[in-house]
Formats: C-alpha cells, structure tokens, sequence
C-alpha cells in the first residue's frame, strides 16, 4: 500500500479542519467515544429536532485519521434527518469492513469513501470508525427512547 | 556501536532483511538458539513433570529444575526455591496482589507507595488492593530527598520500576530500598525492562519481591518469573489451588506442599520454562546486560534525534545527576499524533511503538496524549538509528507541514 491512500491531501484538510469542533451552544445528545488504547477521544454533540440534525460538532483530540473521519462525518450529517444520518452510518460501516462497494456508496459518503483505503492499514481501523460508532449508539438510543 | 553480526542470530532478518526493530521494550526479537532449545524439547524430551516414574518425565522434571537453579543464580537468588515461574510480570504482580490481599498484617490506613513511572502492571494491582483493603496509595513524582520522605514509618508496601519501559528512567533503586528498610517496608520491584540492560543482583540489592517477563529477554511468551525472599514466599498463601500445589487431599482437607510448587499450580509452562532457560544462556553468552555498546547507540541516537526541531525529548527529571537512562527513548513529533507517526514510519519498515505505553498516569503528569517510543536490543545498529532519522524527517511532510 503507498501511504498517500491514506495520508491523501482531501484527508489531512480534514483533520485540520476546525469548522466542526464544538462545543455546541444548543445540544440535545451528546456521546463520548474513545479508544483507549490509543487516545482517540471525541465527545460528539448534537441538537436533534423533530428528528432531524439540526446542529452537530465535536470536541476532543486524537491521530489524523480520527479527527478527519469525525469532521467528514459531521459534514455529512449536518441536516440529516435520523433515518438518513443512520443509512450513512451503516453505510461506512459496511465500506470499511469491505463489505460494500466504494462505488455503491459514493454518492452517500463522497469524500468520506476515501477512508476505505484504511483496511490497508488494519491497525488504524478503529480510528477510522470511532466517530461513527459514537453517532450509531446516538442515534441508536434515541430511537429506542423515541 | 553493536556488532552488526548479533543480526544474525535473529531469523526474522532473513525473512524480512529491510526490517529496522525499534520495539524491544515491548518484546525481544527471538533469536535462534531459544527457538531451537523449545523445539528440541517439543520434539524429543517433552513429557509432564513430576510424579512420572519413566525417564523421559524424569528428565524433562531435570530440565524444568535446571532452569529454576540457572534463574536463581543469574539473578543473585540465595535458592533456586525463592525463584517461582509465572506466566509473566503481570501475572507475578497478581500474586504478590493476591499474597498483600489476604495477609492481615497490610491493613487499612497503611500506605503503598508507586513512583508514577509505573507501567500499569506495577499499578493497578496496588491501586486495586489499596481499594480493597482501605489502603492509602501515594506516588512519588521524582527522587529528590524530599520526595522520598514520603517513605515513612505508616508505608508498607513500595512497587518500583527499575527502568522505565516508557521513558527509560533507571530510578535509584539502591537509595530506595534502604529507604524502604529503614521504616520496615517491603520493596517490589518491576524488572521487565531492567532485566536484559542491567546485570541484578536480588540478594546484594536486598529487594523484597523482582518480578520479568521472559519474552522481554529474548525467551518466549508467557512465561516469567517472581522471584521472592524465602520468608515471604513462605508466608503466602497459595495464589491458585489444583495440581501440583499438594502435599494431601482428603475429601474436606487439603495440605500444600512446599516451597515452590505451592505457588506453582497446575501443569505449568514447561516449554516457556525451557525457552527461558536458553533466553538465560544467550545472554550470558552474548553478554547482553551492562553491554556498553547499546549506552553509546542510544546517546548516539539522543544526539541525533535533539538535531530535530519538530522534535520533543520526553526525558522526565533530566537534570537530576542521580537519574540514569537505559536504552529507551520516548519523544513526540510537534503537530503530528505519535499513531500518526508510527504508520508512517511502519510504511519505511522502521517498527516502533506509539500510544501511553501502559502508563496512563504518567503520561497525564507529564501533560501528553502518548509518545512515540524507541527501544534498543543487541540487534540494533547505527544504521536503524540513521534510517529512523531520515523517516522521521518525511513525517510531517505526510501530514501538510514543512519539514
């Protein structure tokens, strides 16, 4: 694997990216999510109304990967009703576990495929997914409590 | 600087010669003659010890023995029975646990005392039975004099890294355990790194519990050693029952036997105990511990690495005359996350270790997320240290900085 699949230039922007760090002024859920084991740490906010995304950001520090996997994320849910922002998760889930085309998700997860490149790189998987499994137990709770 | 020829003891060079190994703190390459010993065995001398009538039982038994009395004598035992085999440091910390838990003399409002430079094995142990038993548990963040009066007539129990696996801080142990002594205390010490830098001697030292871990020592996995004064490894109660560990069972009753297969439950680890034998020859062979050779490479590579000014040393207490490094460096990259760092550096074939280190609580003292880390065995050459230099001149470049 040449590095540039990962360490690409759309992926660095990200994880400089301060556009989405919180906190949020309005929040109706927040969700700490964490690897221990290598100090990613994210506390993802968000303000959900009549189940729709009105507002998402996050605070928190970690690798490049993580911090670019949770902006690109917050772009793309921003808005997003519940069901939709809960496609999009399954969705990079399922690309990260190859269980999913790129193509066949492209037009949900635009920039944000680019971290398909990351099964190359199996131990850094789990910075790529952190954001998303925080979002999904969000997401996942609130529908239950709904 | 290391003789490059030690490489060739060391068959995953042959397989993977553009490897550059920097993670020996995390565990040793294995070399040839420790892989050749376990398979011999495996292959011909392999039975279950004790108890067997039959030669072959008899002479694997011999086997296991001999590297009891080999351990003992390395380290400076008084007796090849104050040597016990655990199945690493972790494992041996658990015990010495297990021994504080249920011996009524540690008691509450007593205090057990941690250097920060713990690895979490010499920590959550204490943290955990402090919790248990009511215990106080303190730190001590340097080795002034006025630290180690914290050492005082109410601590019992004081667990001390002899080099730190994160930053390669050699505290002064001596000092330490006449302190200790002094007010009665027992000193534990973590011995994982300090084992294949450092010639110890238990008895001389007078320390009441060394534990390591074999596969830090170039031996294999899952086995290490406890090694305890006769007086206390009496005093303990057996931290596993089963096999092995008897003298008589009746249906209601049981008396265990003595010193060591009371601490040694179950059928134990015969093959890490034979690896562990050859990993204990090596090194005396290669002369691996006090090896001057690694001292220069590290100062070499110290050097080169402070040239480096997105560079960060992480050398805690450094201006201390009475603290020594062994050949651990940890350092951060300036903007670049340590895991960053180590991927990057892993696509050059340069092997280190990124993260806490399984030191948590050090690393939030000294304010850092993690660090990267380098480590240095007998394998390693100027050239790692000159190949590391120049990757870690590209990594920021990955990440959209200047140089």
């Amino acid at each position: 694997m040449s590095l540039d699949m990962i360490y690409n230039e759309m992926i660095i922007e990200h994880s400089r990216n301060t556009e989405n760090r919180g906190p949020l002024v309005e929040k109706t859920h927040h969700e700490h999510g964490h690897n221990p084991n290598c100090g990613d740490d994210i506390e993802l906010e968000l303000n959900i109304e009549n189940s729709k995304i009105k507002e998402a950001a996050f605070v928190g520090s970690g690798c490049a990967i993580s911090m670019a996997s949770t902006s690109m994320m917050i772009d793309l849910i921003k808005g997003n009703t519940i069901d939709e922002a809960q496609e999009k998760v399954e969705a990079f889930l399922e690309l990260i576990k190859n269980e999913r085309d790129e193509e066949d998700v492209e037009a949900l997860l635009g920039d944000a495929t680019l971290l398909s490149n990351i099964q190359h790189m199996p131990a850094r998987v789990k910075c790529a997914v952190l954001a998303w499994h925080t979002l999904k137990h969000v997401l996942d709770t609130k529908e239950a409590s709904d | 600087m290391p003789n490059a020829n030690y490489r060739e003891d060391f068959p995953v060079y042959e397989k993977n010669p553009e490897l550059i190994y920097l993670d020996s703190a995390a565990s040793s390459l294995r070399a040839r003659p420790i892989i050749h010993a376990m398979s011999e065995y495996a292959s011909y001398a392999h039975a279950n010890i004790h108890r067997g009538a039959y030669r072959l039982s008899f002479e694997a038994t011999e086997k296991y023995e001999e590297v009891r009395k080999k351990v003992a004598k390395w380290i400076g035992a008084k007796e090849a029975n104050e040597v016990i085999f655990t199945q690493g440091t972790t494992d041996s910390m658990n015990h010495l646990m297990h021994f504080f838990e249920e011996d009524d003399r540690f008691e509450k409002g007593k205090k057990i005392v941690l250097s920060i430079f713990e690895h979490h094995s010499n920590l959550v142990p204490w943290q955990q039975l402090a919790k248990k038993k009511g215990m106080i548990l303190e730190y001590i963040y340097d080795f002034s004099e006025e630290s180690l009066k914290q050492i005082d007539e109410t601590t019992q129990i004081i667990a001390i890294t002899l080099m730190s696996n994160a930053v390669g801080l050699i505290p002064p142990i001596e000092t330490i355990v006449q302190k200790a002594h002094a007010v009665g205390a027992l000193v534990v010490g973590d011995g994982a790194q300090y084992i294949t830098h450092r010639r110890i001697n238990v008895s001389q030292l007078g320390i009441d519990f060394f534990a390591f871990s074999g596969h830090k020592c170039f031996g294999p996995t899952g086995i290490g050693v406890l090694y305890g004064k006769r007086q206390w490894l009496e005093a303990m109660s057996p931290p596993r029952f089963g096999g092995d560990m008897i003298e008589y069972v009746t249906e209601q009753e049981t008396t265990f036997a003595d010193l060591p297969n009371k601490l040694e439950a179950g059928t134990p680890n015969i093959d890490g105990v034979i690896g562990l034998g050859a990993a204990v020859d090596y090194m005396i062979y290669r002369q691996v511990q006090n090896n001057n050779t690694l001292d220069v490479l590290r100062e070499y590579a110290v050097d080169q690495i402070g040239e480096l000014d997105f560079i960060c040393l992480v050398q805690p207490l450094k201006d201390s005359d009475a603290i020594l490094y062994g050949p651990i460096i940890s350092f951060t990259v300036k903007d670049v996350h340590p895991h960053d760092v180590a991927s990057i550096l892993d696509q050059s074939n340069i092997a280190i270790r990124a993260g806490h280190h399984c030191a948590q609580p050090l690393m939030k003292h000294l304010e850092l997320t993690g660090t990267c880390r380098i480590s240095f065995s007998i394998y390693n050459t100027k050239d790692d240290v000159d190949a590391l230099i120049l990757a870690l001149k590209s990594v920021r470049r990955w990440l959209g900085y200047e140089s």
